[in-house]
């Protein structure tokens, strides 16, 4: 593999030593193969190499918009894209996360200038996040092994994002309905990224399940 | 005790025939079996020896509170204190009675009963009244008493933590709880139950009656098997407690489940209680719903020849359960008077107003047969009428006292009704609900309309909270056609006493006179001196019993004299299930595997791991540090300070809103450069500092202490939203890694890696400028906490391995050497640069630290300045001094020892350690100000009470002009 990357995922270090065969993704080191094959109950996947950047200010919205952003409406729900979404994590402060790291890199410059819509001034924040995706029909026995938190009861068809603490760490959680399940986003603070994945595959791997790869 | 033929419902397996031994001798039993019927099966009569007595015990309860059949049981490790009653039998299993000398059939402490007349009640706290006396009483109550013994070689049992959530919890399988599930079910509610037997059905299916209870038991399965289909349901599992918000552990075989409801119906029945009379816990003496699930469950008759006594209509349920099963009764006994009898079987002799006057043992002290007695009018026994039946069972159905600690805990305001004879609940609380017994209804019928009501009012309260008035639904009328299931006092005193009240203590009825004339008469005081509820079973079969007595001492009614409060966990749950799977978050820099290969030794520091220092082979901990001084001092170094706290503030107030926060000046700073910054609360108190850098006119970037940054970006979310500036404030401790360049060859390493000017005059100490460095964007803060030249490089998280190496590979050349925070703590002492929460302390105000070159008195505001300003009008009480030790080679301080004075303590080390660049001990310490002058004395005790000196010296101790952090590039 190749250390020399510019970027490593914040979930490198856990699974560091289970890799043989690694890639390179949006600049970031990923594993290729987790060694398993078949179609584990769940499935725990490092998708830290999406590209992702936040803003935050009175004028986030309204600027996020000028950007041709879609915004949702109500705080903590998220919407989807054509590559990726768009998370509202309260009045003005956003997520906004894309497979094609240089629509990222176009917000992020013209972010850094410092930008200021009718409504307020609107400020960058760095997303370097651990983002995890959890996904498998006992993807919902983790979380309720995890969080304190009723996922299986939200109503999907209003994007519900859900801000909430995770084996002790903060977490963001979002679920999005696939053609065969429901699987779960989950992003945190990149310096717990390895102890929530850790704790989190300990239970996924006791369900029957283990790491695999997401293709982004 | 025989088995009876296979009948429907039973719970064995008699396909699956298991063998187990018992005090060492081998039985077999059947899948389904639990161990005490198994061993009732076979005929075994004594299961155990009881706490304080050692008298011979057997099965009460049969219902998880035979706290006198604890057994040691024995698999891969020894579990202790297992309920045998209800623990399930394994083929191997190996059990033994706990606390007994010698095995239970000839317990060498059986001789202890002879010692009754000395050991009074209260007996124990006045054993240990003398302080003299207490290891010697220890010594013997830990050797004659308890329980169990733990296994310590029992390996850890990480159980996992399990959420669950639901519409409606009904707790308890009985005919109320299922009729609440179906009505729940039925109105669209998401229902979990819990039940603690392995089956649902409760006395639905054991106290039939004799064979008109058939109908009753269709009707039981029926919605069972409805609950089985649309609830999440729960066996073998208990409601442990209840937690505000409808919150419930549910102790389930592996786990507890921490189940969160919208509305709860508590439908946890009652629990039969025993009557009290001589010899009342023979083996042999049992509860009549005992029997019936001897009867119903495990096809055990309980005895071939019984006695029931009744006061109620379920002994006589009881009575033609037995005779159903064939065996002979040789009386009924009623407490009540004429006309109260139920149905018997023909040819059944019943004895109105008559009572238990002693239960007869046989040699091995199992009951052989009890004496009849006709009740006085004032409720005892004549003993001098007693009538003798030789019978090998007593059963007793006297009454029942509501299971309902959940609803306590839960709030329910609860009352005692003198016609059923029970504490029943005349109002829960919003979205709970009792159901049957628990709710004063006792009858099958009645149990199913209550449990249906019930189960309708918590569906609706939870599909729109407060749409159901949370009092307890209309039962007055079910209550009422349950005549009076509970007798006010079974209670029958004997001259020869052993007539037990506790059977978890060996409480005698007499041991509740003395306790009252002992001045012990409240129910609670009662408890504590007594010890009676104190044991196992806490009290399910003695707290009723024992408030009839205090009422009767007393001369009140039960409910004048109230119940004992009921804590969670109400029933005793596993400690592995309490521990479960840990979850003890840790941080990690993004560098933890750069660390780890350069074989770092961790350390603590908050939530993180720090490398302490990098271990080399051959090289003492002490070596290496001095190892990693040399280099940061003679070459470079670099250290990992992705720990510190990082935000960001953005906005036309961000310059103002520093004005406010820290004590320094921020209005005129320049872009391109830093400041340090000390902030205080607003007692003056120095709770954090770091480096602020402003990148923008309207950006600024700073740095807080390792531990500080949540408590830092909080106080300033509160204060930015409290002031309404125009800031934002963006934490991004996590998000941005750092890493310190320190030593006079680090402009060398960092050169080649990125094309900003690094000179002196471009780039000056304390500048801050944003720069590619490795390919990444990086902020560089010219900052020089070590005393050096050095550069702190903040880049995303993700680049900050990239940045790392390419460093160390630059480095090569110039003998870079990753340091750690023993080495950068020596290098910041040498340059007497305090450690906030180290050198100061949760009282130590700014005034204190010499360091008022930082205080800007003369802002208009700060926060913090106003009680600086007060207290600088005030003597002193400490303040913050280098020290050098006068004499090394007397011994060596530690932080935190003491420096005294006039036998006074007058201060502490705060920081100590030996200077290479100095050649002596240096440290800093808190002292008293007389003490604060260069040159002092100050006196220190060390480990094991020795003194050494210490004497008061100028900070710096190192580069007192900081020519080193601002060396040209030339140097």
């Amino acid at each position: 593999m190749s250390e020399t990357a510019l970027r490593l995922s914040p979930l490198y270090e856990a699974y560091r030593e289970q890799v043989a065969d690694w890639a390179v993704v949006n600049g970031m080191t990923l594993p290729r193969a987790f060694g398993r094959s078949g179609l584990p109950p769940v499935t725990l996947s490092d998708v830290s190499a999406l590209a992702r950047c936040g803003c935050k200010g009175p004028g986030a919205a309204d600027w996020l918009v000028s950007q041709g952003v879609p915004v949702p409406a109500a705080f903590n729900s998220w919407t989807a894209t054509e590559n990726g979404l768009v998370a509202r994590l309260a009045a003005s402060e956003f997520l906004i996360e894309d497979a094609r790291a240089e629509r990222i890199e176009t917000l992020t410059r013209e972010l850094s200038k410092g930008r200021r819509s009718a409504s307020g001034p609107c400020y960058p924040v760095l997303r370097e996040d651990a983002a995890l995706l959890l996904a498998g029909p006992q993807a919902n026995e983790v979380l309720l092994q995890t969080c304190n938190i009723d996922f299986a009861g939200l109503d999907l068809a209003t994007g519900p994002l859900v801000m909430t603490s995770m084996v002790g760490v903060s977490v963001l959680v979002i679920a999005q309905k696939r053609p065969t399940d429901v699987a779960y986003r989950i992003w945190c603070d990149p310096t717990f990224g390895c102890y929530l994945w850790r704790t989190l595959l300990e239970i996924v791997r006791e369900l029957g399940g283990d790491a695999a790869v997401h293709t982004l | 005790m025989k088995r009876l033929p296979p009948q429907a419902g039973e719970w064995i397996d008699r396909g699956k025939p298991l063998r187990f031994t018992f005090e060492g001798i081998g039985y077999e039993g059947y899948a389904g079996d639990t161990i005490s019927s198994a061993l009732l099966a076979a005929g075994v009569r004594v299961l155990g020896r009881s706490f304080k007595y050692h008298r011979p015990r057997s099965v009460l309860s049969l219902a998880n509170h035979d706290v006198n059949a604890l057994m040691q049981v024995s698999s891969c490790f020894s579990v202790p204190n297992v309920r045998a009653d209800v623990t399930p039998l394994a083929e191997g299993l190996r059990a033994t009675a706990v606390n007994t000398i010698g095995g239970v059939a000839r317990d060498r402490a059986r001789f202890l009963e002879w010692l009754a007349p000395f050991l009074p009640v209260g007996f124990y706290y006045k054993a240990f009244h003398k302080k003299s006396q207490f290891p010697f009483w220890e010594r013997v109550f830990r050797r004659t008493t308890g329980l169990g013994t733990v296994d310590f070689s029992a390996r850890r049992k990480g159980s996992p933590k399990r959420y669950a959530f639901c519409d409606v919890l009904v707790i308890g399988g009985g005919p109320a709880g299922l009729a609440a599930a179906d009505a729940a079910l039925r109105a669209g509610a998401r229902v979990a139950l819990v039940d603690e037997n392995p089956r649902l059905g409760g006395s639905g299916l054991y106290n039939l009656g004799g064979a008109d209870g058939e109908r009753q038991a269709e009707e039981t399965r029926r919605l069972a098997a409805i609950a089985a289909a649309g609830a999440v349901v729960y066996v073998s599992s208990y409601a442990a407690g209840y937690y505000a918000d409808h919150w419930v552990p549910i102790v389930t075989p592996g786990h507890v489940v921490k189940m969160r409801a919208r509305a709860v119906v508590v439908a946890t029945g009652a629990y039969e209680q025993p009557a009290v009379f001589r010899n009342n816990d023979l083996p042999g003496v049992i509860l009549a719903s005992a029997a019936q699930r001897m009867l119903a469950r495990y096809s055990i008759a309980p005895c071939k020849r019984a006695v029931v006594l009744a006061a109620n209509d379920d002994g006589y349920r009881a009575a033609r359960d037995l005779a159903a099963h064939g065996v002979e009764i040789a009386a009924v006994v009623d407490l009540r008077g004429a006309n109260s009898r139920g149905a018997v079987p023909p040819g059944t002799l019943v004895l109105e107003g008559h009572g238990i006057h002693e239960a007869l043992a046989d040699s091995q002290g199992a009951l052989r047969g009890v004496r009849v007695a006709p009740l006085a009018r004032d409720g005892t026994l004549d003993g001098y009428q007693a009538r003798e039946f030789e019978c090998d069972g007593l059963l007793m159905s006297t009454g029942w006292a509501g299971a309902a600690p959940l609803l306590y805990q839960a709030g329910a305001r609860m009352e005692f009704s003198a016609e059923l004879q029970q504490f029943v609940p005349a109002a829960c609380p919003p979205g709970v609900y009792a159901a049957g017994r628990v709710n004063g209804v006792h009858g099958f019928a009645q149990k199913l309309r209550d449990g249906a009501a019930a189960g309708r009012a918590a569906a609706a309260q939870s599909r729109k909270p407060g749409s159901v008035d949370g009092a307890a639904p209309s039962c007055r009328q079910e209550r009422a056609q349950s005549g009076m299931p509970s007798h006010p006092y079974p209670i029958f005193a004997h001259p020869k006493g052993r007539n037990f009240v506790d059977f978890d203590e060996d409480l005698q009825l007499k041991d509740f006179f003395n306790a009252a004339q002992e001045g012990f008469d409240n129910i609670e005081l009662m408890k504590r001196y007594s010890t009676v509820g104190m044991g196992p079973s806490q009290g399910k079969h003695s707290n009723m019993n024992a408030i009839r007595v205090l009422a009767k001492i007393l001369g009140r009614t039960p409910g004048e004299v109230g119940s004992t409060t009921a804590r969670p966990m109400f029933h005793p749950v596993p400690m592995s299930h309490l521990g479960g799977r840990g979850f003890m978050p840790e941080r990690a820099t993004p560098l933890e595997g750069r660390h780890a290969a350069a074989s770092a030794v961790w350390m603590p520091a908050g939530q993180w791991q720090r490398p302490e220092y990098y271990a080399v082979e051959n090289q003492t901990r002490e070596a290496a540090i001095r190892a990693e001084v040399a280099a940061v001092r003679g070459a470079v170094g670099v250290i990992d300070v992705g720990t510190l706290g990082k935000i960001e503030l953005f906005g036309r107030d961000a310059g103002a809103f520093f004005e406010r926060i820290y004590t320094a000046k921020f209005a005129g700073m320049k872009v391109g450069s830093t400041r340090y910054g000390l902030m205080l609360d607003e007692s003056g108190v120095v709770i954090d500092d770091g480096v602020i850098a402003r990148l923008g006119e309207e950006h600024f970037y700073f740095t807080t202490t390792t531990t500080g940054s949540a408590t830092v970006y909080r106080e300033l979310t509160r204060l930015n939203a409290m002031w309404r500036m125009e800031v934002g404030i963006v934490n991004v401790t996590g998000h941005f890694a750092a890493i310190n360049l320190a030593g006079p060859r680090s402009r060398e390493v960092l050169a080649p890696l990125t094309a900003l000017d690094l000179s002196e005059a471009t780039f000056p100490y304390l500048g801050a400028r944003e720069a590619q460095v490795a390919g990444l964007p990086a902020r560089l803060l010219r900052v020089g906490f070590v005393g050096e030249l050095g550069y702190e490089i903040h880049v995303p998280a993700s680049g900050a391995a990239h940045l790392w190496d390419q460093l160390m590979k630059t480095g090569a050349a110039h003998g870079i050497r990753p340091f750690g925070v023993e080495a950068q703590r020596l290098l910041r002492l040498e340059k007497g640069h305090i450690i906030v929460s180290q050198d100061t302390d949760g009282v130590t105000n700014a005034l204190e630290l010499g360091m008022d070159w930082a205080l800007k008195m003369d802002k208009p505001f700060f926060v913090g300045q106003r009680s600086l300003e007060a207290m600088g009008r005030l003597p002193r009480k400490q303040a913050l001094v280098g020290f050098t030790l006068d004499e090394p080679d007397t011994g060596m301080p530690k932080e935190c020892h003491l420096v005294i004075e006039s036998d006074e303590p007058a201060g502490r080390i705060t920081s100590i350690a030996h200077s290479p660049a100095v050649g002596r001990v240096i440290g800093l310490a808190l002292v008293a100000p007389a003490l604060s002058k260069v040159g002092s004395t100050l006196n220190i005790r060390i480990d094991g009470g020795r003194m050494v000196r210490a004497t008061v010296s100028e900070t710096p101790f190192y580069d007192p002009k900081n020519l080193r952090q601002k060396q040209p590039e030339t140097a």
